[in-house]
């Protein structure tokens, strides 16, 4: 760009005109007028790409204020050629340094939204992932919020042997959340043994969690119950 | 994760209370016991006047660990208490008449049917 302007200065207006129009920063000569038409146009095309292609437009794109700034003082060169040199050379150059602050204002998005570039994207590939399986399991069959110190019957396919659907009934004693993988562990005394038995939330083989009661705790892990008195952990 | 010297509760009604593990086995210098293996013990405790006295020794398939079973559909099912079974001979045929207590489902794959279709609750 700077040695266009240097060489704009050495040479008269038409010889700079057409110089200007070959040089490789106002490329596409034919379209000059049709931009000066549209301005608007071109910039709302830009404007409703997507956000994260905003953010990394490359600065050649930018060039259609270019474009536009330096097609209307051609114009205005051409038709009135005792346009200064001085002020053609001034208005490139403001283009020139305005490339920046346009680019900045043309897909800036408001003033309080920052977008982010996430660099450990595999780490985000697999958040997304997790919380896709999530909401495809919520939407599969209804889910309750199950809380520690709720009394929840479950019904249990065991496809191993005989597809039967197996009654599970306990107190949740303990949940661990991990996304698609969140378990809780469910509490009880069976015939007189303590039994506790751990289930992924999101499990296809458990068909049914119904909430039967729910008790005032002030813990989130229950494992004191294990040293309790039997009766606390039946249900 | 029953290993020699462990205390295991008696499930059935044989006799015995307590069984002291002596041996793992399956395999030579076998560490742990898991829930369906067969374990041979010594009777530590047991009810009077019945077939089996103390310090007689048994061979006995451990039902119940306080050692979390996993299952490979990601849940796992763990016990109060270690508790085997008493059972008499070479092919597995069980000594007491009755089950006390919950078993583990993984018992039917090592051919403890037996025992399954007697226990109380199957997990």
């Amino acid at each position: 760009m700077q040695t266009m302007l240097r060489a704009m200065a050495s040479t008269s207006l038409r010889q700079m005109v057409s110089v200007a129009l070959k040089s490789r920063a106002l490329a596409v000569p034919v379209k000059l007028q049709m931009e000066v038409a549209s301005p608007l146009l071109s910039s709302s095309v830009a404007l409703q790409q997507p956000w994260w292609r905003q953010a990394c437009k490359p600065i050649w794109s930018s060039t259609v204020q270019v474009h536009l700034v330096s097609s209307t003082t051609l114009k205005l060169l051409l038709q009135k050629p005792q346009f200064c040199l001085r002020a053609f050379c001034a208005s490139v150059s403001a283009a020139i340094s305005s490339v920046h602050t346009l680019e900045a204002d043309e897909d800036a998005p408001p003033a309080t939204l920052k977008t982010k570039k996430l660099t450990k994207s595999v780490k985000h590939i697999m958040e997304l992932l997790d919380k896709e399986a999530v909401e495809a399991a919520n939407k599969v069959k209804v889910i309750p919020n199950i809380k520690p110190g709720n009394v929840v019957q479950l019904k249990v396919e065991v496809p191993e042997n005989k597809r039967r659907v197996s009654v599970l009934r306990g107190i949740v004693i303990a949940r661990r959340n991990a996304g698609s993988h969140t378990t809780f562990r469910i509490r009880r005394m069976i015939a007189g043994v303590g039994v506790e038995m751990v289930f992924p939330l999101y499990s296809p083989n458990i068909k049914e969690i119904k909430i039967l009661d729910k008790r005032r705790v002030r813990r989130a892990k229950l494992y004191y119950l294990r040293d309790k008195i039997a009766r606390l952990s039946s249900c | 994760m029953i290993q020699t010297q462990t205390y295991l509760n008696v499930a059935d009604n044989s006799g015995a209370r307590k069984l002291m593990c002596i041996r793992v086995l399956g395999a030579s210098n076998r560490k742990y016991a898991h829930i369906g293996d067969v374990i041979i013990a010594v009777v530590k405790e047991a009810i009077p006047n019945m077939p089996l006295k103390k310090s007689e020794v048994v061979r006995a398939v451990v039902v119940r660990t306080c050692k979390e079973l996993k299952r490979k559909n990601g849940t796992s099912v763990q016990f109060d208490d270690n508790a085997a079974r008493v059972v008499i001979n070479q092919e597995g045929n069980p000594k007491g008449t009755r089950v006390f207590g919950p078993v583990a489902r993984e018992l039917r794959e090592s051919d403890f049917t037996k025992i399954v279709s007697l226990a109380p609750e199957v997990l």
